[in-house]
């Protein structure tokens, strides 16, 4: 199977909100409508095509057996644009291409970009959110629209190729390429405070990244150093580290002694490329203490900057952690990582949802409500085992829906009354009873009502984090911690209901000469934003299936990863083996029965080994 | 034997289908908005009747599924546990994978923790039963509502969300596995705050909905929290499959468990049960959520919703009797919410509180039953109260209806003339919950628990005394329980005939699409006790114990197992004659008390609580649990929340602290920039001097 | 002949530099700090010649040929911008430029201020444009 209708599909994906991009804004601000028709369309044939893309890979995977068991786990992206079609030619197993775009000391930085089970569904995501970030725009921006929508354009653009890229350089270009387009609308489109914002924004998470940048050009050196192979591929660079770090029961594992003098070197590479790329993906996610800056930029972002914001721009930092820091520094992950990052999302998500209660702003609640569901999400990412991960997984989609469409409803409201004070409104479903009902909604949603989306990623993330702590033979503190982040986000986004849509009914003054007339409930373009996210919503609580089955062999790839540097860490903890066990330990286990499943829950449930 | 599998998904997806159709309904202007009540009444009925099916189809099996009862009763004849257990009779169809992962498709290195969640149904003579009474009296009440909601604004969202809540309660008896139920679980939470909130631009009624909707979470944190722990718990021990999540594969390995990770789990699965059912100390919401309208009272907050703890309890019986410390707790709060409810109950003036409070009570009771082990007498009180209870609540609306909306007990009396038909009924639903001895379905099933109870303290060793002390306290509840009851009654039907001007001139009888349903529920009020009138006969007691696991009677020697064994105790009759008596003792003094204090002698009661204002007071503030919340609870929450905020300016504060900090290091060098063309000259020189002489001293030292 | 040694022209070289120096630090005309700093430039430039002279190579030479024709052009530049400066301020004191000093700094004053500046002899002024001037009857001259 060449699948290349496929790869021209992912590379249109990219091009086509770049070019509609580069129209609208050569298009000049007086022609209006068409822009907005032009980035519509844009947004729906992307849309389009990544649910072509999600739909094909959704077969490939289905269809795809057991896979052989790996020699080392790593990323096999498909529909490689530019691949080699024979990948027993390359030295690696997961698919090449051959696309450079620039020479760097023998090698290349590629244009190499797919889609696996961890970036389709979050790919999938921008292509929504764009439809409403576009149409909710459609009013609300007058000034300046050419350059509005170009730079909401090349946001979406440059967050497809994040997602998309299996190339770390590219990666970080299009990582550092999404901070601009989001800094102009905040800057230009934003309220009152919005160039502090914007600068705080950028400032954040420019230094954040650039740290990032140390860590990403220290992996790749030390690969080149060590590994005798300058690549700037992750899934090569995940290769050349494992080989390097060894597992003890892989047959493909050099002589014990050589890893063991390895050990050393990779332990403090995987220690200061964790930290830096920690520090750029955690202020991305945010994770508390570096958070400030979120609720700022969303407060003084248009609707449609939150939107993408909220829903697509955290979850990147979320990503790196899932696609980079994991896989390349798997030890300190397991090690450092989960303790420390376990924590601060603990901390983020009780203190997040404090916050939210004690907020004015509406907006500024969510923006609050997004650090709280965030640590959940990096909490079950951390688990480092299949349910958590996988529930991370569902939660980074689900918060981007929820949230996404919480940011716009709030929109909705602002553009009726020009503010979003809390105490400015009461009993607002008396007179927008739709908006109320979707407010309702999405508020369950967002607080994981089960047979909508928010349940399943949440319930996902508490079984993996209990049983991650079990394993560890912890009391379950951050389950419970978890746990509690429920009845807390209940507690605020309930509240905020009770006092903006119930009760007797207060509007707020609105100001004079504002040409919207009388305040009428939902018209039809707010029907379309907001139908399609609904729907979505029950369509993923009822039947999350093929998101899962998409993604599971790719979360297989990272628990096996993480079950390595497990072995490691149990193997450095009581050293030398005894003779007898390592016999067994060394065994090529067949997958599935036999001597490796047992070894596998001697593994997990602690007892002796076999 | 009919397999009812085919239709099972009916029963829920019939009251789902009107409700969507009800709800989009609502989002028109049609005038069709007018007959909304018809799909879900339809829905109603239709699921009743397939609930009756279902009924019959499982009593079919469990009377000719021979394999159960011989496993258990051969255990129990010969000592041993046999190696294999045989499920307890029932139908389960599993209809789609709601979400699975986990697959060990990477060969041998993943950890145990797969999750499979099917949405899979089950019908065993426990859910039968419940089916049947939620049906039921959810038909009774949806056509109750018909005539009561008549001309509301929201009139077709009501009937969306009732029907919803129909498919919610429904789906949760039918689930069989633990996250199915806790989706369900949290479905009817939903549709209680939707509907307690119903009327939403009552702040009162916004304020209340949010109370049950987080107060109930609270609870349910704990039930997610001991699912979780099951599944994540037994997998440690061999053979459990790992991603076991329904009920009869994790009964099955329940006696495997660690006595620890039992009494544990058992505990968090009812701190939901403590939420739902609003048992001490999360019973707070129940009264408030008397906002929302009467019949949602009845249906919602007396007959169903509120004993899903009770069933969830009942479901579990398996691994609450591997957990005697479990039981001891249950039984304990139990007892001790029936009596304190009971004594809120007395003094309270609102119609509809008196009522919330007893329900309060009677759900005590039925905790207590279950945690002193007579399971069946727990499940046998849900069924009666929901009859008696619902007609209680619909004739309280009733009343509601002819006076205006109002239900202060105080306003208005002497009713029984103007209101016939709703004073007979309440008479019947308050006798029953009086427990009036032999005709009433309440002292049925309350002298079980009370027999229960009693036995439970005689047959337990450590904590005997314990369960001898909830025993009393169960009898003063009843004798308390008989006094609030009448107390109300003869406020609200005896006396002067007085009518609040609300009111109106023509305060009369509701119509008969109202009192029909009333009707039929004193009807079952009465005689809904004849379903196990023990000790004479125990009908419920052998449809049930299989679906509990609870161990029928022994065998005789070298009977044959063709047949369930029938019941061959001696009834002693002296222990359940001196039990009667005293109930009954108590029962007849609480009415009495009743009719002399607020009958005979009006000015004696009010004469007793000027006497006594410390008590009187305490009770009429509800011991002031509510105030005591405001101030442990909620207020240091707040608290929290404001510190939070003021932390995070902190935070924010440091950030940009950090980013002033390159201004301050530059502030430190501005002076050097005074203009002066010469200044920076010199200040050349001078530097290169010092650094050429730094480069040539070190090339000379 | 009789060669004069290399640390003659040095000392030369070093003296110019010392003095212009002196002369750009101590002086405040923009005209005469210019001088200055070119006569630093010119004892470099002599500095060069010597050693190319003294090690038989002419790189030095090359070097300052390119040094001196910078130095024109540099001084082109540079009095372009001393007579705009002039211009703006109408006196050639260094001193009077120091507001472009960082912002809240308190002004240097001068312990000994320079004497006022004569006044100056105004510039023929045009007259204003678009009115024509009258013009003397025109006579002929034949």
């Amino acid at each position: 199977m060449t699948y290349d209708l496929e790869r021209n599909v992912l590379v249109l994906l990219l091009a086509c909100p770049a070019v509609a991009a580069v129209v609208v804004a050569v298009l000049g601000p007086r022609r209006v409508d068409l822009i907005r028709w032009i980035s519509f369309a844009a947004s729906v044939l992307t849309l389009a095509l990544a649910a072509y893309l999600a739909v094909r890979l959704f077969e490939v995977e289905r269809q795809a057996g057991p896979p052989p068991v790996a020699k080392l786990p790593t990323f096999r992206p498909h529909f490689v644009p530019g691949a080699r079609d024979d990948p027993a030619a390359g030295v690696s197993d997961a698919p090449t291409t051959t696309w450079n775009l620039l020479p760097v000391g023998g090698s290349f930085v590629q244009f190499y970009i797919g889609l696996d089970g961890l970036n389709v569904w979050l790919v999938m995501l921008t292509a929504v959110l764009m439809l409403p970030s576009v149409l909710v725009s459609w009013h609300a921006i007058r000034e300046r629209v050419n350059e509005f929508y170009a730079w909401l354009l090349l946001l979406q653009t440059a967050m497809m190729g994040i997602f998309l890229s299996f190339d770390i350089i590219l990666f970080y270009v299009f990582f550092e390429m999404s901070l601009v387009p989001l800094f102009f609308l905040i800057g230009i489109w934003g309220g009152p405070a919005r160039q502090h914002a914007a600068f705080k924004f950028f400032i954040y998470t420019l230094t954040g990244s650039l740290i990032s940048l140390l860590g990403i050009l220290g992996i790749v050196l030390a690969c080149q150093a060590h590994g005798d192979e300058l690549t700037f591929s992750i899934p090569r660079l995940v290769e050349i580290v494992h080989s390097k770090l060894g597992f003890l029961y892989d047959p493909q594992t050099p002589a014990e002694a050589n890893v063991l003098a390895d050990r050393q070197f990779w332990g403090s590479v995987q220690f200061w490329v964790f930290l830096a790329l920690t520090a750029g993906f955690a202020v991305k996610v945010p994770l508390v203490p570096l958070h400030t800056w979120l609720p700022l930029a969303h407060v003084e972002a248009p609707t449609a900057g939150s939107v993408d914001l909220a829903g697509v721009l955290l979850k990147i930092g979320a990503y790196g952690f899932l696609r980079l820091c994991v896989p390349l520094a798997p030890d300190v992950s397991l090690s450092l990582g989960l303790p420390l990052v376990s924590t601060l999302a603990a901390v983020g998500i009780v203190y997040g949802a404090y916050c939210a209660y004690a907020q004015d702003d509406v907006k500024r609640l969510i923006a609050y409500s997004s650090v709280s569901h965030l640590g959940l999400c990096m909490l079950g990412m951390f688990a480092l085992n299949t349910t958590g991960i996988a529930g991370s997984l569902m939660q980074m989609i689900n918060h981007g829906l929820s949230t996404g469409a919480l940011f716009l409803l709030i929109g909705m409201l602002y553009d009726r009354y020009h503010t979003r004070r809390l105490g400015d409104f009461s009993g607002m479903a008396k007179r927008l009873p739709w908006l109320a009902t979707f407010m309702v909604f999405i508020c369950l949603s967002s607080v994981g009502l089960p047979g909508l989306n928010g349940f399943i990623g949440e319930v996902l993330v508490l079984m993996g984090v209990f049983a991650s702590e079990r394993v560890r033979g912890e009391w379950p503190l951050y389950a419970v911690i978890a746990a509690s982040g429920l009845i807390l986000g209940a507690w605020y986004l309930f509240t905020m209901l009770r006092r903006v849509f119930f009760g007797p009914l207060k509007e707020p003054h609105i100001p004079p000469g504002d040409e919207h007339g009388p305040v009428h409930d939902l018209d039809l373009r707010e029907w379309v934003i907001l139908t399609p996210i609904a729907l979505l919503c029950v369509a993923i609580g009822l039947y999350p299936q093929p998101i899962l089955t998409t993604s599971q062999r790719d979360i297989d790839v990272i628990v096996n990863i993480a079950d390595r540097a497990r072995n490691r860490a149990s193997v450095a903890a009581s050293p030398p083996l005894p003779e007898a066990r390592r016999e067994h330990a060394v065994l090529p286990s067949p997958p599935g029965e036999g001597e490796g499943s047992k070894v596998r829950e001697a593994i997990i449930r602690g007892g002796p080994m076999p | 034997m009919s397999d009812p599998g085919p239709y099972l998904w009916l029963i829920p997806a019939l009251p789902l289908a009107a409700a969507i159709v009800t709800g989009l309904l609502a989002l028109t202007d049609s005038p069709l908005r007018r007959h909304a009540h018809w799909p879900c009444i339809v829905a109603a009925i239709a699921s009743f009747v397939l609930s009756v099916l279902v009924l019959r189809a499982v009593a079919e099996l469990s009377a000719s599924d021979r394999s159960w009862i011989t496993y258990r009763t051969l255990a129990e004849a010969t000592g041993t546990q046999p190696p294999e257990r045989a499920a307890p009779p029932g139908f389960r169809k599993t209809y789609y994978t709601w979400f699975e992962t986990g697959q060990p498709r990477l060969g041998f290195d993943l950890p145990p923790d797969q999750v499979n969640v099917g949405i899979t149904f089950r019908a065993d003579t426990l859910t039968a039963l419940m089916l049947v009474t939620v049906t039921f009296v959810g038909s009774l009440i949806v056509i109750y509502s018909a005539g009561y909601m008549h001309g509301d604004e929201g009139y077709a969202r009501y009937f969306a969300e009732v029907a919803l809540f129909i498919f919610a309660m429904t789906g949760l008896v039918l689930a069989d596995n633990f996250l199915l139920l806790y989706a369900f679980w949290e479905g009817v939470g939903l549709c209680s705050y939707l509907l307690i909130g119903f009327w939403y631009s009552k702040p009162s009624a916004a304020a209340a909905a949010r109370k049950a909707f987080l107060v109930t979470r609270l609870g349910d944190i704990g039930l997610i929290l001991g699912i979780i722990l099951i599944w994540a718990g037994f997998q440690k021990s061999p053979g459990v499959p790992l991603n076991a999540l329904d009920y009869d594969t994790i009964f099955h390995y329940a006696a495997a468990q660690p006595h620890g990770l039992l009494v544990a789990a058992c505990l968090l699965l009812f701190c939901g049960a403590v939420g739902k059912s609003a048992q001490f100390p999360l019973h707070v919401w129940l009264p408030d959520a008397m906002e929302g309208p009467t019949p949602v009272s009845a249906l919602i907050h007396a007959a169903t919703m509120v004993t899903a703890g009770v069933y969830l309890v009942a479901r579990c019986t398996p691994l609450f009797e591997h957990a005697p410390e479990a039981q001891l707790i249950v039984a304990g709060i139990g007892g001790f919410t029936a009596l304190l409810a009971a004594l809120i109950a007395l003094t309270q003036n609102d119609l509809k509180r008196v009522l919330a409070y007893s329900t309060v009570s009677q759900l005590g009771y039925m905790f207590l039953a279950l945690g002193s082990g007579a399971v069946v007498a727990g499940m046998f009180h849900l069924f009666t109260h929901a009859f008696f209870k619902a007609l209680l609540f619909l004739a309280a609306g009733s009343v509601m209806h002819a006076m205006g909306n109002v239900i202060d007990m105080r306003r208005f009396g002497g009713l029984r003339r103007v209101l016939p038909v709703t004073h007979w009924t309440f008479l019947c639903g308050a006798a029953a919950l009086a427990a009036v001895p032999f005709v009433t379905s309440g002292f049925w099933s309350k002298d079980e628990i009370l027999a229960g109870t009693f036995e439970a303290s005689r047959q337990r060793q450590s904590d005997g005394w314990v369960y001898a002390l909830l025993f009393i306290a169960s009898l003063v509840t009843a004798g308390l329980t008989a006094f609030y009851t009448f107390r109300a009654y003869f406020l609200t039907f005896w006396g002067e005939e007085k009518i609040p001007h609300e009111a109106g001139e023509h305060a009369h009888e509701s119509p008969l699409v109202m009192t029909g349903p009333l009707a039929v529920l004193a009807v079952g009020a009465i005689v809904a006790g004849f379903a196990n009138p023990a000790p004479f006969a125990h009908p419920l007691d052998d449809f049930l114990e299989p679906s509990l696991e609870l161990p029928p009677p022994p065998v005789e020697e070298g009977a044959a197992l063709t047949e369930r064994p029938a019941r061959h105790e001696e009834v002693n009759w002296l222990k359940t004659g001196l039990l009667w008596l005293g109930s009954i003792a108590f029962t007849a003094a609480g009415i009495g008390g009743a009719w002399w204090l607020y009958e005979r002698q009006r000015r004696l009661a009010s004469q007793l609580a000027a006497d006594l204002p410390g008590l009187y007071q305490l009770s009429l503030n509800k011991f002031y649990l509510d105030e005591l919340y405001a101030v442990f609870v909620v207020a240091p929450m707040e608290a929290l929340a404001q510190i939070s905020r003021v932390i995070d300016y902190v935070v924010d504060g440091v950030v940009d602290l950090v980013g002033r900090l390159p201004e301050l290091l530059g502030r430190l060098f501005r002076p050097m920039q005074n203009g002066l063309v010469q200044f920076y000259a010199l200040a050349m020189a001078l530097s290169l001097m010092v650094f050429l002489l730094a480069l040539t001293l070190t090339r000379w030292f | 002949m009789t060669a004069v040694p290399l640390h003659h022209y040095l000392v030369v070289g070093a003296v110019l530099f010392a003095l212009g120096a002196i002369g750009f630090l101590a002086r405040r005309n923009l005209i005469v700090m210019f001088l200055s700093a070119e006569m630093m430039l010119q004892g470099v430039a002599i500095n060069l010649v010597a050693f190319a002279r003294f090690r038989g190579n002419l790189q030095g030479q090359a070097f300052v040929l390119f040094t001196l024709t910078v130095a024109a052009c540099e001084a082109a530049i540079a009095l372009a911008l001393i007579l705009m400066l002039y211009r703006s301020r109408r006196s050639l004191d260094v001193s009077l430029w120091q507001d472009l000093r960082e912002p809240g700094q308190e002004p240097t004053v001068d312990e000994e201020p320079l004497p006022p500046p004569p006044p100056e002899e105004p510039l023929p002024k045009l007259p204003p444009a678009g009115v024509e001037p009258p013009h003397p009857e025109e006579t002929s001259r034949v």
